[in-house]
């Protein structure tokens, strides 16, 4: 199993829900739940990435670590709607520890992608189990930024994009 | 992201289709998806280059709709990848049936508005809910 493997199995599993992990159908909050713990990682992981580069953080990551900030504000009402709170935070694991602990360039830009290629993956797995259609469309717009993100990142890493 | 009068507005709307005359369908899985490929044959025609691969995607899954027409240009494929890209977050809200493949056309329509925009100079990362009807 190569590296980037490893890591997006540790996310996963880690962030799984308790539902999923019981073998049940997430219920819409556990799905929301997820994803808000996913930003929350996130956005803590590109803080850390701009605290570690300093000056010579690339500006799309200050633009990518903005949006995650407004991904969590936008869950945070959709999970009101289903009646549930925003959660504590949960620790960091996969790619977003990996992209916290990247002290270069080179690693930070590398764990950007890994974390929204895992992103983009979760918020695609998610739609199908979202009855609710606003909810959903909410969700469909947080993808097509991650979408973006991974592209952009992509790039500054030297790769194609996607 | 959807905005709660955007949910009392579809709410609405779904109440007036429940009581308009009964042989009078509703949107169906298909027409959502013709629906789908006519923008996307729109993007193909503005010169998106993403977008054919996603057109024949739909016309995998079932899809029909006419070639696109228009103008064509960076400017023009630009404006077209961001109408194909909402039209597909409105999809997802009006079927679950085909959420997989919509969802797939929504990070594929993103990645590539982003493409467009590098080519254009413009700011690729303009919005943290790409795609949100308005």
């Amino acid at each position: 199993m190569r590296r980037r493997e490893l890591l997006l199995a540790a996310g996963t599993a880690t962030l799984a829900t308790p539902a999923a992990a019981l073998g049940k159908t997430p219920t819409e909050g556990d799905v929301l739940l997820d994803l808000m713990r996913r930003e929350q990682s996130a956005k803590l992981a590109y803080g850390a990435a701009l605290k570690a580069l300093g000056s010579q953080a690339p500006q799309e990551l200050v633009t990518i670590r903005r949006h995650e900030s407004d991904h969590a504000d936008a869950l945070t009402t959709e999970l009101a709607a289903v009646g549930l709170g925003r959660p504590l935070r949960p620790p960091l694991s996969g790619a977003a520890q990996e992209l916290a602990e990247a002290s270069d360039r080179r690693a930070v830009l590398e764990a950007s992608v890994m974390l929204e290629d895992e992103l983009v993956d979760a918020y695609r797995q998610s739609l199908p189990l979202l009855p609710d259609a606003k909810i959903a469309m909410t969700v469909a717009t947080i993808l097509a930024s991650h979408a973006q993100h991974r592209f952009i990142v992509g790039l500054a890493a030297g790769g194609s994009g996607s | 992201m959807v905005t709660r009068r955007a949910l009392l507005a579809a709410g609405a709307g779904t109440l007036l289709t429940a009581c308009g005359p009964r042989d009078e369908p509703a949107t169906s899985r298909q027409d959502v998806l013709d629906e789908q490929l006519k923008v996307t044959n729109a993007a193909v025609a503005a010169g998106a280059p993403r977008a054919r691969a996603r057109a024949a995607k739909l016309e995998a899954a079932g899809a029909k709709a006419p070639a696109g027409s228009g103008p064509s240009g960076l400017d023009h494929a630009y404006e077209a990848e961001g109408r194909a890209l909402t039209s597909y977050v409105q999809a997802i809200g009006a079927s679950r049936a085909d959420r997989d493949l919509y969802g797939e056309l929504v990070a594929d329509a993103a990645a590539g508005k982003s493409e467009l925009a590098r080519e254009l100079k413009i700011d690729p990362l303009p919005s943290a809910f790409p795609g949100e009807p308005k």
